[in-house]
């Protein structure tokens, strides 16, 4: 609980521009799904076998999971707020759709008549009689799609969308409880004060409802508007997948950049989401810069054939197909390899004189190992190891975080790792050297595409200065004061460049 | 000679290929209470609603004022047509005030003056102003028809249609709003169309009954002829089955158009009758008679009509 409390007041500030981004998203998604949907159910309510087609339509939308339709949107509409406020469309349409049809035909055919005979006019049926005898169903699947659209749109996030889901994202990335409730309550929240601001409206004049509506479209549109085109600037986009490691990186690469050319605006997006997204937001210029794996480049990005041994040659095979499918521009990696890893304690490694994976075949007898389920299972993980390293020990499946606990206690003292993660460095444990080439090869370099290359040579080279650099050691300790120390990524990462002469005080 | 207000001429109407309204012909006079009545299905609310619309003819002439319907706007021959439903029907979001003030907000009479009128139109139908805020929902259903009524009135038509608009309500409010009816005929001397399955309803209100079966008008003619020269046998059989069944249904009138009052009198015995009016029943005259020898029939502006004793009213109910 005090942990709560200390992680709410750390983040108000990103809180209050959480909630301002998932308002604004819900908003213009709730106002568009409207701005459609009763329009078309009013027209449709005289063809009830069109009516039907549109309600099975837009059922059909609805069960398609929220990740797949963000995913499926991704090659048309890009990354973003945009793609974001459609997903959230496509699900808000089948209640607000669905209540104003069922409003609208379920009124008594007799009052029908009675407007008829009275000589009203077709619209002014629909606005004094009609609608507002269907409005109550109709404000109350307005409401079901606003409670929708505002757990929905958490999911936002995973395509650099903002809004609360970052706070749930995070918080599952970093393994922080806090962060995910903190996310989680204040969607609720919102949830619950704009299910009352929807009653309120419904006891207002309808006329006063227009205006207030007008005056946020209005005061939100220009917002909008005024941030795009500011937006137009030349800018240098530096976006960086979930988690702490990328955030530093994008540091480091804005202050490498702005050190040299300070005129340049550079923008960063950290936790902008997943490998495939940041890739077509590269490809469709949503973005300039992120870091990748040499790995994942080939394993994700161009589905290479053949995985070459070294470290260099993964590289070169990877910038190349990159360059020809892509013409993508691939720079130099860092030194520091992101794979698994076999960790013990350092006491334990120092005790043994163990150094690499091979040289556990002497305390073979001693070993208690504890690993994630992941890697027991994997062909390329525990199997692999064991067949190659010829060793063979005692193995308890557990939960990531649980087994550095573990080992900590001394009920295990052998884990399976990642090479960067920051409790090798909070719980005092050595990696052992994978000197046979098991584990795959994951550098980190920064990727853009030829045509920012070519236009920003002097960005290039400042970012070439880290090629080479950054210890697993070095990154370990960094991820650990950003994770457990909860320092700024962007203090952090200058501390790392100005230390190493990088850039300047 | 007078022109009637409304004519059929050689009017069918099909539904889905079956024929409903078979060659009708009829005039209806400016200032008419005019009842249309018959079983269900004998075509009666189709033609009414041909009249204002509501249902298209399939073929013939409908003409209002001389002027055939086809050649108004459905807006200007509605707002020439008051329409009063047996739903009743209010809009349930609006106020009384505002079901009232439908048309005359549409024909953008100043807001003043329909205020003025609201008021007078509710106390000419016995509700007072306090129901103008009142919402629909929560009125009885005689109260509602009130409203019905005058929201009909309001745009101060030459004709109102009036599709059986009581038959949903209890005897009491029935009763009550059927006299509302005549004196507000009486008082606006609009014409009125209206429709009802009820041969008492019709014989009360009617200045002219046509009788209606299977899409096809029997006999058009007052209701003392109709009673006394039905034009067939239907007709008559319409009329037996449905007068005199219940005591509560016979009206002091059909006992006098029946040939049973006693002429005026002026002796003591007279001066001290109790009075009854004619639109009351029968079983209002015999509780009467229980405890007086004579009772006084009036109309309705209280104006002495006849009597009626012990001796003329066992006559009557011996001929039934």
């Amino acid at each position: 609980m005090p942990d709560f409390v200390q992680t709410f007041m750390d983040r108000k500030a990103a809180l209050v521009q959480a909630l301002g981004q998932h308002l604004a998203i819900s908003f213009w998604a709730l106002l568009i799904a409207v701005v459609i949907a009763i329009p078309v159910a009013i027209w449709v309510r005289r063809y009830p076998k069109v009516a039907q087609v549109i309600l099975q339509l837009t059922g059909v939308l609805q069960t398609i999971p929220s990740l797949a339709l963000l995913g499926l949107l991704i090659p048309f509409a890009g990354i973003g707020t945009v793609p974001a406020i459609i997903a959230l469309v496509v699900y808000a349409l089948l209640p607000i759709f669905q209540n104003t049809y069922v409003g609208l035909t379920e009124i008594d055919p007799s009052t029908e008549e009675a407007a008829d005979a009275m000589g009203m006019s077709r619209s002014r049926k629909l606005f004094r009689v009609e609608l507002p005898m269907a409005m109550p169903i109709i404000i109350s699947g307005i409401r079901t799609s606003m409670v929708l659209i505002i757990g929905t749109a958490t999911l936002a996030a995973l395509i650099g969308a903002g809004g609360l889901g970052n706070f749930i994202l995070l918080g599952i990335d970093r393994n922080n409880t806090s962060l995910i409730l903190i996310g989680a309550i204040s969607a609720a929240l919102l949830a619950i004060v704009m299910s009352y601001f929807i009653t309120i409206l419904q006891k207002m004049k309808f006329r006063n409802v227009v205006i207030l509506i007008g005056t946020i479209v209005v005061i939100g549109g220009s917002f909008a508007g005024y941030t795009a085109v500011s937006q137009l600037n030349q800018k240098v986009v530096i976006a960086g997948k979930l988690g702490a490691e990328p955030e530093i990186l994008i540091n480091m690469y804005k202050d490498l950049i702005t050190a040299k050319d300070p005129r340049l605006d550079v923008e960063l997006k950290p936790n902008f989401g997943k490998t495939s997204f940041l890739f077509s937001a590269l490809k469709s210029n949503q973005i300039n810069i992120y870091p990748e794996f040499t790995g994942t480049v080939l394993e994700t990005l161009t589905h290479s054939s053949v995985t070459p041994k070294t470290p260099a040659a993964i590289y070169r095979l990877g910038k190349q197909q990159l360059a020809q499918q892509d013409h993508m521009a691939y720079l130099k990696p860092m030194a520091y390899n992101n794979t698994y890893g076999i960790a013990v304690k350092e006491s334990f490694a120092q005790r043994y004189h163990l150094k690499t994976i091979e040289d556990l075949q002497q305390v073979q007898g001693k070993l208690k190992a504890g690993m994630s389920m992941e890697f027991m299972d994997r062909k390329d993980g525990l199997k692999l190891v064991e067949r190659r390293y010829h060793i063979k020990f005692p193995v308890k499946g557990m939960e990531p975080e649980l087994r550095y606990r573990a080992i900590h206690d001394n009920q295990i003292n052998l884990i399976d790792c990642y090479s960067t993660d920051s409790e090798l460095r909070q719980y005092h444990l050595t990696v052992l050297q994978d000197n046979k080439h098991v584990f795959p090869i994951y550098q980190g370099a920064p990727l853009m595409t030829q045509d920012f290359a070519k236009k920003h040579p002097q960005a290039v080279s400042s970012l070439n200065k880290l090629a080479g650099k950054i210890s697993e050691r070095q990154i370990q300790q960094m991820n650990y004061e950003v994770n457990v120390l909860d320092q700024s990524p962007a203090s952090v990462a200058r501390h790392y460049l100005v230390q190493h002469h990088l850039i300047k005080e | 000679m007078v022109e009637p207000l409304i004519e059929f001429k050689n009017v069918f109407k099909k539904f889905d290929g079956k024929p409903v309204i078979k060659d009708l012909n009829l005039r209806i006079m400016p200032g008419e209470l005019f009842v249309l009545v018959g079983s269900s299905g004998s075509g009666k609310t189709t033609t009414l609603k041909m009249i204002n619309r509501l249902l298209e003819k399939s073929s013939g002439t409908i003409t209002v004022a001389g002027r055939p319907v086809d050649d108004y706007s459905l807006t200007d021959l509605r707002w020439k047509i008051g329409y009063v439903l047996q739903q009743i029907a209010l809009f349930p979001t609006m106020t009384v005030a505002k079901n009232v003030s439908v048309v005359p907000d549409m024909q953008h009479v100043a807001s003043r003056q329909v205020h003025a009128m609201v008021d007078n139109l509710l106390t000419e139908v016995g509700l007072d102003k306090g129901f103008r805020n009142r919402m629909p929902g929560e009125l009885s259903g005689g109260q509602q028809q009130r409203v019905g009524i005058i929201r009909a009135l309001a745009g101060k038509p030459p004709i109102i249609l009036m599709d059986e608009p009581f038959s949903a309500l209890d005897p009491l409010a029935r009763e009550s709003l059927q006299k509302l009816i005549l004196k507000l005929h009486t008082k606006y001397q609009n014409t009125i169309v209206f429709v009802t399955h009820d041969m008492d309803e019709a014989l009360k209100l009617g200045d002219r009954i046509g009788i209606m079966k299977n899409g096809r008008l029997l006999q058009v003619d007052t209701p003392k002829d109709i009673t006394n020269n039905p034009a067939n046998k239907f007709v008559a059989d319409f009329f037996s089955h449905n007068r005199y069944s219940d005591l509560n249904k016979i009206l002091v009138n059909q006992v006098i158009e029946a040939g049973f009052m006693v002429a005026r009198r002026s002796d003591d015995q007279a001066r001290s009758a109790p009075s009854i009016e004619q639109m009351s029943n029968l079983k209002e005259v015999l509780r009467l008679l229980a405890s007086a020898p004579l009772v006084r029939i009036i109309d309705g502006s209280g104006k002495t009509v006849g009597y009626f004793d012990n001796e003329s009213i066992i006559r009557f109910l011996s001929t039934i």
